[in-house]
């Protein structure tokens, strides 16, 4: 049996900036040198799988092209991570017997609803996103997804004022329902907040352990 | 943080409910003031890559194999102080039958499955978490049709899911 890669899920509503929190994140970690894949699920389409592989793998070279990988659903997104994550759990099956030098696998989600979890059999830590353009009221509505997610990001603060969402209430309702598990305020267009979650990542997915391809190398 | 103080956990030694050497074990370290906590939620327990800090502060990162689970008493370590693994109560409701009736079982079983909830079935009774008071309320009124032949109660206890909820890995 090979050895399981960390791995990562990430949920939320459609248009919060999953795909986008990607795109931020793994340029990040790809310069510290560790080496990602990412599948990226989608109810029809493989639009995000496509970008994401566009920036990150063809324009940006920070990965191989076949490792952003898009797969199409069909139903309810949340079924595809978790009721039956089987068409998820092969192609990760496949990345680790075939890319066993990868540290990490990251899962994105089709945008689904406030009740999306991903099953422990998936993704190990679960990262969910949401963005200010619902409301300040959102974290305070709770939900699965907002209370139990082992990081919650709140994305597009720049749009904070123009829709009247105090960011300070959304902090205060996400300390209370989340009781006091961490959360983060980013701005996926200028990367504002994303060091907080790329340090959450290499602390508390991968440990604070260097990658392999350093560990290789230095032996 | 000192990054280097983790330790890492790969497997579990056993569990206080079915291992008295080591209930024994554990209880002359609660005596010696040795025993650390893990406490994790039904969530927690499931992950098998967690980073998580005891009671105390002490820095624990758990990489257990695929299809290998914590349980409520499970011991992770027993080097030079012991690590017991506490699952936290939920709240939960239970559903007690009054009646033997299997439309009523079939029609409630229907009911909690369409919430994507995890239950658990102990002789004629059969529970399931809920996120909040208020969800008391609303399975009142989804099982009105049946109301008069179950009991609703709310308790707060480490809820044990069936496994028919686990989904595996090859």
């Amino acid at each position: 049996m090979n050895k399981r890669i960390p791995r990562i899920g990430i949920g939320g509503p459609v248009g919060c900036g999953k795909s986008m929190l990607i795109e931020r994140v793994v340029p990040i970690l790809a310069k510290k040198n560790y080496q990602i894949s990412i599948i990226s699920n989608d109810v029809i389409s493989q639009e995000d799988a496509d970008r994401m592989r566009q920036n990150l793998a063809t324009d940006q070279g920070l990965l191989p092209e076949n490792l952003v990988i898009g797969l199409a659903t069909g139903g309810c997104p949340h079924t595809a991570v978790r009721e039956d994550p089987s068409i998820n759990l092969s192609v990760i099956e496949q990345l680790e017997n075939e890319h066993s030098n990868l540290d990490l696998i990251i899962i994105e989600s089709g945008g689904d609803n406030i009740t999306t979890t991903f099953s422990p059999a998936l993704a190990d830590y679960f990262i969910y996103i949401i963005d200010v353009s619902g409301g300040d009221k959102y974290p305070r509505k709770r939900g699965l997804g907002i209370e139990t997610a082992d990081l919650l990001v709140i994305n597009k603060i720049d749009l904070a004022e123009l829709v009247n969402a105090n960011l300070d209430v959304m902090e205060r309702d996400a300390k209370i329902v989340r009781k006091n598990k961490p959360y983060a305020l980013v701005n996926c267009k200028t990367d504002q907040g994303i060091d907080t979650v790329v340090q959450h990542i290499i602390e508390d997915v991968l440990f604070d352990q260097p990658p392999k391809k350093m560990v290789t190398s230095v032996k | 943080m000192n990054k280097h103080s983790m330790l890492i956990v790969n497997s579990i030694l056993g569990n206080i409910h079915n291992d008295n050497l080591l209930e024994n074990k554990v209880d002359d370290a609660r005596q010696q003031g040795k025993l650390r906590h893990l406490l994790l939620s039904r969530i927690e327990m499931e992950k098998s890559r967690l980073r998580k800090k005891t009671e105390d502060g002490f820095d624990v990162g758990l990489v257990l194999d695929p299809g290998k689970k914590l349980h409520h008493g499970d011991v992770i370590s027993q080097d030079s102080e012991i690590i017991l693994i506490d699952q936290l109560p939920e709240k939960i409701l239970t559903v007690r039958f009054i009646e033997n009736d299997k439309r009523l079982f079939l029609l409630v079983g229907h009911i909690i499955g369409n919430r994507h909830r995890p239950i658990s079935i102990k002789n004629e009774t059969i529970s399931f978490p809920i996120h909040d008071d208020s969800e008391m309320e609303l399975f009142g009124k989804l099982f009105h049709d049946v109301i008069n032949k179950i009991d609703l109660s709310m308790q707060e206890e480490i809820f044990i899911p069936h496994e028919s909820m686990d989904v595996h890995e090859h």
